[in-house]
C-alpha cells in the first residue's frame, strides 16, 4: 500500500501532537472522584448508561424480529396493492377513454344518420307537400267540372219544367182564346212550336 | 452558643435541601405522589443505585415495543389502517421515513435506516413524555441517558460511513481540500491549515455526539426543573418550613402566587408537550443528516 507525501506528513504530524500532549493528559487531575456541582447531570451513573444501551440494543433485537419484517411485509403488500391499484386505475382510464372515442364516433354515425333521414323525411314531405297539391288541384278542378255538369243539368231540367209550364200556360191560355178544347194533337204541336219559339228566343 | 450555631446551621442546610430544585427532576430512590401527606413509593433501589430513571426507560422500551409489534401485526395484511391507534403509530412510522430519513439519510439508504431511526425516535419521545406524567420523571433527564444514546448513533453513524467508503476512504473525507497558490512557505502553510482543520473535523465526529447527548439532556432537566420552581414558588410562600422572610405572616400571598404558577405551569407543560417530540424529533434528524453525511461526503 503507498501513500503519498502529503498522507505521511499527515500521519507524521498527528503522532507528533499526540505524543507532545501526552504531558499534558498524565498532570491532568484524575476527575470523578471528588463530588462537584455537576452530579445532578448523573454524569457518575454508568450504571444507567449501561443499563440504557442494554435496554435500547434489546429494544432493536425484539423489534428487528418481530415487529419490523411485519411491518415490512404489510408496506410492501400495500404498495403492491396501490401500484396495482393505479395500474388497474390507468387501464379502466384508458378503456373508458376507447369507449369515449368509440361512443362518440357511434354518435357521430347516428347524427349523420339522422340528418339523412331528416333530410329524406323534408325531402318526402316536400315531394308529398307537391302531390297532395296537385290531387287537391285536380279534385278541386274535378269537384268544379262535376259542379258545372250539375249545375248544367239542373238548368236544363228546370229550362225544361219551365218550358212544360209555359206551353201548359199557353195550351191553357189558348183554349180560354179559341173557345174550345184542343186535341193532343193540336196540343203537342203547338208545344212544339211554343218550345221551338222559346228556345229561340232563349238562344238570341 | 456553639450548640445554637450548630441546630441553626442543621435546619438551614435542611432548608437547603429541600430547595434542591434538582431533587424532584433527577433519578431518585423513591418516587413521592404527595410529599406533603408522606405518599409515595420508597426503596427503589438496586445494590444502592436508584431505579426511578430506569423502571421508567423500561416502561417506554415496553411501550415503544409493544406498539411497534402490534402496528406489525396490524400491517402484516396489507390493509390500509383503521381505527385512532392504528392511525396514530403509523402517522409516526410515516413521519420518521418522510421527514426524518428520507430527507436526512437520502431516499436510496432511507428505508435501511428506517427501523433505528423509528426506535430512536420512539424511544426518546416516549421517554420524553412519561416526564410529563405528574410524579414520574424523564429519563432523559440524565446525561448518562441521552450519552449512551448518543454513542449508539456514534457508532451507526461511523459504521455506515466506513461501510460505504471504506477505512482509508471514510477517514480521507475528514481532511478538506486546501490548496494554496505560491512557492514553498504557502504550500507549507496550506499543510498547516489543513492539518489543523483535519484535527478539527475527527473532533467534531466526537462533538456531534457530545452535542447530541447535552442538547437532549439540557432541554429535558431544565424544562422540568422550571415546572418544578414555578409550582414551588406555591410552597416557598406558604410552607413555614421555608422560612422566608418576605412570606412570614403573609398568607395573603399564598392567594396571589398559587394561581398564577399553576396557570404558567399549565402553560409551560404544553410548550414541555411539544419540546418532547421537538427535542426526539431533533436527536433523530441529526443522527440522519450525520448518517447521510457520512455515507456520501460532500467533496
Amino acid at each position: 500500500m503507498r501513500f503519498s507525501l502529503t498522507c505521511r506528513l499527515f500521519v507524521l504530524a498527528a503522532l507528533a501532537v499526540l505524543i507532545l500532549s501526552v504531558p499534558a493528559f498524565a498532570s491532568a487531575p484524575a476527575g470523578g472522584e471528588e463530588k462537584g456541582g455537576l452530579d445532578f447531570t448523573g454524569i457518575k451513573r454508568w450504571d444507567l448508561g449501561i443499563y440504557t444501551l442494554i435496554v435500547f440494543a434489546l429494544l432493536i433485537a425484539i423489534l428487528s424480529k418481530f415487529a419490523w419484517p411485519a411491518i415490512k411485509e404489510g408496506l410492501e403488500k400495500r404498495e403492491a396493492t396501490i401500484i396495482g391499484a393505479q395500474e388497474e386505475a390507468r387501464r379502466d382510464r384508458k378503456e373508458a377513454l376507447e369507449a369515449l372515442v368509440k361512443a362518440k364516433a357511434e354518435l357521430d354515425a347516428a347524427a349523420a344518420k339522422a340528418k339523412d333521414i331528416l333530410d329524406e323525411a323534408r325531402r318526402d314531405a316536400d315531394a308529398l307537400k307537391v302531390s297532395e297539391r296537385e290531387v287537391g288541384v285536380k279534385e278541386a278542378a274535378a269537384e268544379r267540372e262535376r259542379a258545372r255538369r250539375e249545375t248544367e243539368t239542373n238548368k236544363a231540367v228546370m229550362m225544361k219544367e219551365v218550358y212544360e209550364q209555359a206551353v201548359k200556360l199557353a195550351s191553357l191560355m189558348s183554349e180560354k182564346a179559341l173557345g174550345r178544347q184542343i186535341s193532343s194533337d193540336d196540343h203537342a204541336r203547338l208545344l212544339d212550336q211554343s218550345i221551338a219559339e222559346l228556345k229561340g228566343a232563349s238562344k238570341a | 452558643m456553639a450548640a445554637a450555631e450548630t441546630i441553626s446551621t442543621a435546619a438551614s442546610a435542611e432548608v437547603k435541601a429541600k430547595i434542591d430544585p434538582f431533587a424532584h427532576v433527577v433519578d431518585s430512590h423513591h418516587l413521592e405522589f404527595l410529599p406533603t401527606a408522606k405518599f409515595g413509593i420508597d426503596g427503589l433501589e438496586l445494590f444502592g443505585l436508584p431505579l426511578k430513571f430506569m423502571i421508567l426507560m423500561t416502561v417506554s422500551a415496553i411501550i415503544v415495543g409493544v406498539s411497534m409489534i402490534w402496528l406489525g401485526a396490524k400491517m402484516r395484511s396489507g390493509e390500509p389502517p383503521r381505527g385512532k391507534l392504528w392511525n396514530l403509530i403509523e402517522s409516526l412510522l410515516f413521519f420518521v421515513r418522510d421527514k426524518i430519513a428520507r430527507p436526512g439519510v437520502g431516499e436510496h439508504d432511507a428505508n435501511t435506516f428506517l427501523p433505528y431511526l423509528t426506535t430512536l425516535f420512539l424511544f426518546i419521545f416516549v421517554m420524553n413524555l412519561i416526564g410529563l406524567i405528574p410524579f414520574l420523571g424523564s429519563p432523559t433527564a440524565s446525561i448518562m441517558v441521552t450519552g449512551a444514546l448518543a454513542v449508539v448513533s456514534f457508532f451507526v453513524i461511523h459504521i455506515s460511513g466506513v461501510k460505504s467508503n471504506g477505512v482509508g476512504g471514510y477517514l480521507k473525507t475528514f481532511i478538506p481540500h486546501i490548496e494554496l497558490e505560491g512557492g514553498m512557505v504557502m504550500k507549507v502553510m496550506g499543510f498547516v491549515i489543513t492539518f489543523g482543520m483535519a484535527i478539527l473535523e475527527y473532533a467534531t465526529a466526537f462533538i456531534r455526539a457530545g452535542v447530541l447527548a447535552v442538547r437532549l439532556f439540557a432541554n429535558m432537566l431544565a424544562g422540568h426543573t422550571v415546572l418544578f420552581m414555578i409550582l414551588f414558588f406555591i410552597a416557598l410562600v406558604s410552607d413555614p418550613a421555608y422560612q422566608i422572610p418576605i412570606a412570614k405572616g403573609q398568607d395573603w400571598l399564598y392567594w396571589c402566587v398559587m394561581p398564577f404558577s399553576v396557570a404558567l405551569v399549565t402553560a409551560l407543560s404544553l410548550l414541555e408537550l411539544f419540546i418532547a417530540g421537538l427535542q426526539a424529533f431533533i436527536f433523530t434528524f441529526l443522527t440522519a443528516v450525520f448518517i447521510g453525511l457520512a455515507k456520501h461526503p460532500p467533496h
